[in-house]
């Protein structure tokens, strides 16, 4: 890995001294050094946002560098964020592990003159001039009903799966599909009966499954915004024999849930697709050097391939695409 | 089991130690019914065959582990890389299995026995023959197979629809209403358990964890008792390793942490003491029976997810105390007698 992070940043550094002419011209509106790091590099997601991003840097006559660690540790993504700090890029593009932690490192960057745009997960507001984000968190709870109710259409109890009583957006994302469940018509068909928390782990989000199942007999959806708990549920509902009697959704990767989606155990999940995201994490940021997009709330960043998004509080721009797998469309997806 | 620490303790002391111990393994057993009549009582759906099967299947695969830290518990070592070879072993044979699709059942579970034993061949070496303390040794490999399945890895995963499709139904399988995890978690401590109760090897573990100086005047060997139960102990977390590979179905670079604890503490609640010499493998298993029962009773009766952190390590926390008063004990009993 550190290889391969040498062998970027050494190309990163050769592509700097070549474009460090036109980088003194006054308001450009192309040819910038963009950065990109994700959470961590190797996964099939974040490689996708990634070429999305190197996509929409190639269209709009941009560079783009993606590098990281091979594994989700804050220490190291700083260290990739000051590295990529002293190259002196026009903007970086991140997915925060620790919003809190990676702020200082971007502070700086940002007192440089560069622009950091996050994605996927935010960093500390005043770390970034940006956040786009994949869904709101109201839509995020709407589709993840909407395929809970593809699954059992007849409504019933529903329980969730978070990872901590402290993750932000499992917290909020519940908060609202219990409210829809008892505002909503659509949604009144479900009533919530247990929450648990299994911290993002495979093997405790299969566990916590199984007890739920057992806790509640008439249990119909049980529903995690985790891409880990949700197919460790759905391998729970099958090996414990509860197809078609319990079913599983939220947020899961189409590889992780391929499988449960092809042999009938499993109906609907939910997620969004990763390389349009990276495509406008790259793009918003681009308008942002060029002077075309300013991310204050109500702007709309214009993406011609992608579609219009809105920009809300705090420079929070909404993607908001969400995607439904089903058995019919899970072969499409290749993350 | 009983006669073992025989070994060490002198005729004088052994009625006793046999009668403590022997009320250590009865322990676990009379928690055990404790609790289950508790949640029994406080929940109609906890003693149901269902949901007991439920707390076996989950209780399964942690016995393993439990048993492979007794092992070397037994020895007065321990192993806290138990969840990194867990996880490196479940890597490696999820991954050769993803990627060589005519991969026979053999294959499969020859490999990660091969990998686990040689990782608990490495810890062997360096703690026995290399006498770094053993917490040292294992933190350093806790670390080293972690680290190293993240580098193979490469950031990636191994999902559920890339391993033969066999490899998870087997796992679910059942044999006459029961799941055959449950039957081959039952079989690999029984056959550990006759093992070390009908070989000497088996006395060894107790002679050096018990009394080192002793087992030494006696002839054995101590580095090769050492160094045999963390290969033992490798061995079995590779079994553990393929089985929860099998059972979660998508294989990430952290499957299996913080396993070193909750095996550390199954161990101690079924009465295998960390000063070395007591317990069984039995009662480890038992112990990471309460482990699951805890879990399992507790989201039944809709206990908030804190509060089963706080009563699980409440229950961890009692049982090193109640395994420290009665090792106490046992050493004021003995003490004049024994060196």
């Amino acid at each position: 890995m550190k290889m391969k992070l040498l062998a970027t940043l050494g190309a990163a550094v050769l592509a700097v001294g070549l474009a460090a002419g036109p980088a003194l011209a006054q308001q450009k509106t192309s040819g910038f050094k963009l950065m990109m790091t994700p959470k961590w590099t190797g996964f099939p997601y974040f490689e996708l946002t990634g070429e999305g991003a190197k996509a929409a840097a190639t269209e709009l006559g941009d560079t783009l560098i993606y590098a990281g660690a091979d594994h989700a540790e804050v220490s190291l993504q700083v260290e990739t964020l000051q590295n990529f700090v002293t190259q002196k890029p026009d903007g970086i593009i991140l997915a925060a592990i620790d919003g809190n932690a990676v702020a200082p490192v971007l502070k700086q960057a940002r007192a440089k003159g560069i622009v950091v745009g996050t994605y996927d997960a935010d960093a500390a507001v005043a770390g970034r001039d940006m956040f786009v984000n994949q869904l709101s968190y109201e839509q995020a709870a709407r589709v993840m009903l909407d395929a809970a109710l593809i699954d059992a259409p007849e409504g019933g109890e529903i329980a969730f799966i978070a990872a901590s009583p402290t993750s932000p957006n499992h917290v909020a994302h519940m908060k609202i599909m219990t409210e829809l469940s008892k505002t909503e018509a659509k949604y009144k068909v479900f009533s919530v009966v247990d929450t648990q928390y299994a911290g993002d782990d495979d093997a405790k989000s299969y566990d916590v499954a199984v007890n739920l199942m057992q806790a509640h007999p008439k249990l119909k959806v049980i529903i995690s915004s985790s891409a880990v708990s949700a197919p460790a549920a759905a391998r729970a509902i099958e090996a414990t024999g509860h197809v078609g009697k319990v079913w599983a959704t939220g947020f899961a990767l189409p590889s992780a849930i391929k499988r449960y989606l092809e042999n009938g155990s499993q109906k609907a999940f939910a997620f969004w697709d990763p390389w349009e995201l990276g495509y406008v994490a790259a793009y918003a940021v681009h308008q942002k050097l060029a002077g075309k997009f300013d991310p204050k709330e109500g702007a709309v960043l214009d993406v011609p391939k992608a579609g219009k998004f809105k920009t809300f509080k705090d420079a929070e721009v909404v993607y908001g695409k969400p995607l439904i797998f089903t058995k019919e469309t899970v072969g499409k997806y290749n993350f | 089991m009983s006669e073992a620490p025989s070994v060490a303790a002198r005729p004088g002391s052994r009625n006793l130690v046999e009668v403590v111990l022997r009320l250590r393994e009865a322990g676990v057993v009379v928690f055990l019914v404790v609790l289950g009549l508790a949640f029994g009582l406080a929940t109609d759906r906890f003693l149901s065959v269902q949901n007991l099967t439920t707390v076996a299947s989950s209780a399964a695969i942690l016995a393993i582990a439990a048993c492979a830290q007794a092992i070397v518990l037994i020895t007065r070592n321990l192993d806290v890389s138990v969840g990194s070879m867990m996880g490196l072993v479940a890597y490696l044979t999820a991954d050769w299995a993803a990627t060589h699709p005519g991969i026979t059942p053999v294959e499969v579970v020859a490999i990660p026995l091969m990998i686990g034993t040689v990782l608990g061949a490495i810890n062997g070496l360096l703690v026995a023959y290399g006498r770094v303390p053993a917490l040292i040794a294992t933190l350093g490999t806790m670390s080293l197979y972690r680290g190293f399945t993240y580098i193979y890895a490469h950031g990636q995963e191994v999902t559920s629809s890339r391993l033969p499709p066999w490899m998870l139904s087997s796992v679910d399988a059942r044999i006459g209403g029961l799941p055959i995890l449950i039957l081959v978690s039952i079989a690999i401590v029984a056959v550990v358990a006759w093992l070390l109760h009908a070989y000497p090897f088996g006395r060894r573990l107790y002679a050096v964890g018990s009394n080192g100086v002793a087992a030494w005047f006696f002839g054995l060997r101590a580095e090769r008792v050492v160094f045999f139960a963390y290969v033992a102990c490798g061995f079995l977390c590779g079994i553990a390793g393929l089985l929860y590979a099998a059972r979660v179905g998508t294989v990430t670079v952290v499957l299996a942490n913080g396993w070193e604890m909750s095996s550390l503490a199954s161990a101690v609640i079924g009465g295998v003491s960390v000063s070395g010499g007591s317990g069984t493998v039995v009662g480890a298993a038992l112990g990471a029976v309460v482990l699951a029962t805890i879990d399992n009773g507790l989201v039944l009766l809709r206990v908030p997810e804190f509060w089963r952190m706080f009563i699980q390590g409440a229950a961890i926390v009692a049982a090193v105390a109640v395994d420290a008063l009665i090792a106490e004990a046992i050493r004021r009993s003995t003490g004049g007698r024994r060196r």
